[in-house]
């Protein structure tokens, strides 16, 4: 277990965000959630990456029997992702606490 | 299945891992995604296949590099820094010549660069994957499927940067570039160091306003410009189809990766053989002749030098595979 609070893209931030209101989502319904945030062309890259690092859980979608084509892929967040989303969090609640207006 | 050719190449380009991962969700989505559209008009549909292509692009492209820089293709980091001295090379040639064709006009630093990277960043390129890919075949672990790689990578870059940079021929110093060197000029003119005719000139009309130079250099921009004889700027699209650099560039890649099967890949001769490219990249262009003034200088056909290019490579190529089928073939020149 490392002491080093994990780091967050705000691309990752996001989709976790994404998953945690909304359960579980398909890359492109993610893009049409994000309100121009999340680009076509990127978001895929980015949850590969987040499966890498452990952010990410994904299954295929079941395809009714005799149906063609390849299964669309649903992910989740892993618990990870939510502890590290949920600590970051925190601490930009106890940053915006702290600071202190500066005066002229 | 739908999309099996699209994943074999991003396979190909990106490995199996990226394949199952990246590109196999994507392509999912955009099949269920067309699939929906069915019963929408047909330029409903057209739009799911151009944005689903696009995004399909893009992400092979960020798989493609990513997969490169990571995967343990042995000697490519070589080969990348050689890319890179080369054209800085290259670039820094230019420099240089641009400067001594100026006569006197003292272009500073930044604005020597910005016409030499105009003017010389694709063939510069171009011709920088020569030793490139004659370094690439130092580690037996790289293949001719590592080499047609960076071919296919190489052309594809030349081809972009021509559509997505500016025309070289079509460069204008900025008005503030302009008055940069008008103040430059007047230093040198107070230093004693006179230019002709431009101290002459300065002298006589006086001093002007910053604003009234900038008018009328404004004004020459624009008579400049009905003055050409060949027609309006052209298009991106229409420089590309004018361009052989990507040709040049396969073949100059071709040409390293061959010349390594014949001699033994150092990093020294790699850059020898650049400098006889380069010289005869700026030789056909007409730059080596503008340095001496020699005014009577015609410039080649197009296809010259990429035939003399094809014809190299060829020899190259043939002079490789016979080596490299002699039964006691040890590349031991030094």
């Amino acid at each position: 277990m490392t002491d080093v609070l994990p780091k967050f893209s705000a691309a990752e931030r996001l989709i976790v965000e994404l998953l945690a209101d909304r359960g579980e989502l398909f890359g492109l319904q993610m893009v049409e959630h994000s309100s121009g945030r999340l680009k076509r062309g990127t978001v895929y890259v980015t949850l590969g990456r987040m499966q890498e690092k452990g952010y990410l859980e994904s299954r295929q979608e079941a395809m009714p029997v005799g149906a063609i084509g390849l299964p669309r892929r649903l992910y989740r967040p892993t618990g990870l992702a939510m502890r590290v989303l949920a600590a970051w969090q925190a601490a930009e609640l106890s940053f915006a606490a702290n600071a202190e207006p500066q005066g002229v | 299945m739908p999309g099996t050719r699209l994943l074999a190449i991003a396979e190909w380009l990106c490995g199996a891992e990226a394949k199952r991962t990246v590109l196999e969700p994507l392509v999912a989505d955009w099949d269920g995604e067309l699939r929906a559209a069915q019963a929408r008009s047909p330029a409903r549909r057209a739009g799911v296949v151009f944005r689903g292509l696009l995004a399909f692009t893009l992400t092979l492209v960020i798989c493609g590099v990513r997969h490169a820089l990571t995967e343990d293709t042995g000697m490519w980091k070589y080969s990348l820094l050689a890319l890179a001295a080369a054209m800085g090379l290259g670039i820094a040639s230019e420099m240089a010549i641009v400067d001594a064709r100026s006569t006197g006009a003292g272009y500073p630093p930044d604005v020597l660069l910005e016409i030499a990277l105009r003017s010389a960043t694709v063939t510069a390129f171009a011709t920088a994957l020569l030793p490139a890919l004659f370094l690439l075949r130092r580690d037996p672990r790289n293949t001719g499927r590592t080499a047609v790689r960076w071919l296919t990578a190489g052309a594809l870059i030349s081809a972009a940067a021509i559509v997505m940079l500016p025309g070289p021929n079509r460069y204008q110093l900025s008005a503030e570039q302009n008055e940069r060197m008008y103040q430059r000029a007047v230093a040198n003119d107070r230093a004693g160091h006179y230019q002709y005719p431009g101290s002459a000139s300065r002298q006589l009309r006086g001093p002007t306003t910053p604003e009234s130079r900038r008018a009328s250099y404004e004004k020459f921009v624009a008579w400049a410009e009905t003055q050409r004889v060949d027609g309006p700027a052209p298009t991106p699209w229409q420089r590309l189809t004018r361009s052989s650099t990507p040709i040049l560039a396969a073949l100059f890649g071709i040409i390293g990766w061959n010349l390594a099967g014949v001699l033994r890949p150092t990093i020294m001769r790699a850059f020898v053989w650049w400098g006889v490219a380069w010289f005869a990249m700026l030789a056909f262009d007409g730059r080596i002749a503008s340095l001496f003034r020699v005014a009577s200088f015609r410039r080649p056909a197009w296809w010259v030098l990429p035939a003399m290019a094809v014809a190299a490579a060829l020899a190259l190529a043939l002079a490789s595979r016979s080596i490299h089928r002699s039964p006691d073939h040890e590349i031991t020149s030094s």
